[in-house]
């Protein structure tokens, strides 16, 4: 009697322990999982992986196992670039692309005018011809004639809300900024020593990186001259343009902000500023302002390789 | 010869009374005006028209100010050629005022800048009639004074 009660509950013993052991056997998959995701966001903020991300799937489990595992973050924001010379392999074998700053920012799919509703434009008259004919009112200018890299820190010739001020102090005072596009370069190009010149560029760049840390810094090239303007002036020529270009680009690389080659934009096929852009070879009229405006559309960081 | 002398009295007073009443009368169409400004005077540079929207960073436009019409140079020169509407004539004197600062900001800038402009920047025409206002900076003075005549006086 005694037995035949024993084999009555053996049987009853013997599923629930079967249920229990089902129950661990599905838990235990999400945690490890939770794992390998802590390992790819130890990845740099600048990479990606090559293959779709599999932390997207990580809600639905984390949802079937109760909630017990966090979202991992998002990919970051910038896409593969295609001039990668580095790559470095993750934990589990895929490939990861880095930003080469070295390069300039390629082309991608156009933005319109509302991106730059959060950008500032430093400059100097090439600038103001830009933002005026462009009717770039969403945008934010500190332009003036003559603007240099060491006097957008000293001269007080941007108004802001009455006051006269620097371009730097100027930006100082922005809070709403998150990208800024750079073109110095043409009114100094007169100086006795370049490498003062990209000293002062590089101390411009670390003051906005010091203003605002995770604004996008977009770095122009100086647009190049007529052929008539070049080959007459002792100043205003490309080979003082060419080796000014070259230390900015390198200057950018260093500081690790987004080089813009404008200058291809609006040259002709020897490199120069065609003569049908401007009058006295320097200033861009309004049509070559457009295609400056149309290059920038098309480099950006967000859609660059798209 | 006493009517005579009264008719021509009358005939005197009715001619100064028109001339009197011809400003506030005065309706232009100001685009047309800066257009046939930009098109009709010599420029060395190449001047094209700017969003109104704009007009703000190239003057301080006062309130009172409805329309505003602006051909602005490559920044090669200073030349500009610009029309400004205002509700009523003492709000266009406001616009002729920093229409004046405007050209004075402007000389500044180019002294140091490009030197020579600044010539053609002290032989501005900055003229107010009714409730408009002119500008025009050009070495070509007679033709944008000839253009300015046509639709101001």
């Amino acid at each position: 009697m005694i037995e035949s009660v024993a084999n009555k509950y053996a049987w009853k013993k013997r599923v629930f322990v079967g249920l229990a052991a089902a129950l661990v056997a599905v838990s235990l998959p999400s945690c490890g999982q939770e794992g390998s995701s802590s390992g790819e966001q130890s990845q740099s903020s600048v990479s990606i992986s090559d293959s779709e991300p599999s932390v997207s799937g990580m809600p639905e489990q984390s949802a079937n196992a109760g909630g017990l595992v966090e979202s991992s973050e998002t990919p970051p924001e910038l896409v593969e670039a295609p001039a990668a010379d580095e790559s470095s392999q993750m934990a589990d074998g895929k490939a990861v692309k880095e930003y080469d700053y070295a390069s300039p920012v390629p082309a991608g799919e156009a933005v319109d005018d509302s991106y730059f509703d959060d950008a500032v434009f430093i400059g100097d008259s090439r600038t103001q011809g830009f933002i005026l004919y462009n009717n770039l009112s969403n945008a934010t200018a500190y332009v003036d004639k003559g603007l240099k890299v060491d006097t957008a820190f000293t001269k007080a010739d941007i108004e802001v809300d009455g006051v006269q001020m620097s371009a730097m102090d100027a930006l100082a005072q922005n809070t709403s900024f998150q990208k800024v596009y750079v073109m110095l370069g043409v009114n100094e190009l007169g100086w006795a020593y370049s490498d003062i010149f990209i000293e002062k560029y590089g101390e411009l760049v670390d003051k906005i990186k010091e203003i605002k840390p995770d604004a996008k810094i977009y770095i122009q090239s100086i647009l190049p001259v007529s052929k008539k303007k070049s080959d007459g002036d002792k100043i205003y020529n490309m080979t003082k343009i060419n080796e000014y270009n070259d230390l900015i680009q390198e200057m950018a690389k260093e500081k690790e902000v987004y080089y813009l080659n404008v200058a291809e934009a609006v040259a002709d096929s020897e490199g120069y500023l065609p003569q049908e852009a401007s009058t006295d070879g320097v200033h861009l009229n309004k049509s070559y302002c457009a295609k400056w405006l149309d290059y920038l559309k098309c480099h950006t960081v967000e859609n660059m390789g798209q | 010869m006493r009517k005579l002398c009264a008719f021509l009295a009358a005939a005197l007073t009715c001619a100064a009374l028109a001339g009197c009443g011809s400003q506030t009368d005065l309706t232009v169409d100001v685009n047309a005006m800066a257009k046939d400004m930009a098109e009709k005077v010599t420029y060395q540079d190449e001047i094209a028209l700017i969003d109104g929207d704009m007009a703000g960073m190239v003057y301080d436009i006062p309130e009172g100010v409805e329309n505003v019409v602006i051909y602005m140079g490559s920044g090669a020169t200073a030349e500009e050629a610009s029309v400004f509407e205002a509700k009523d004539e003492d709000s266009a004197k406001k616009m002729e005022e920093a229409a004046k600062e405007h050209i004075q900001k402007q000389r500044d800038a180019f002294e140091d800048y490009i030197p020579e402009e600044v010539k053609k920047l002290d032989g501005a025409i900055v003229e107010q009639k009714g409730r408009y206002v002119a500008v025009c900076v050009t070495d070509d003075t007679e033709n944008a004074q000839k253009v300015i005549d046509e639709y101001l006086k």
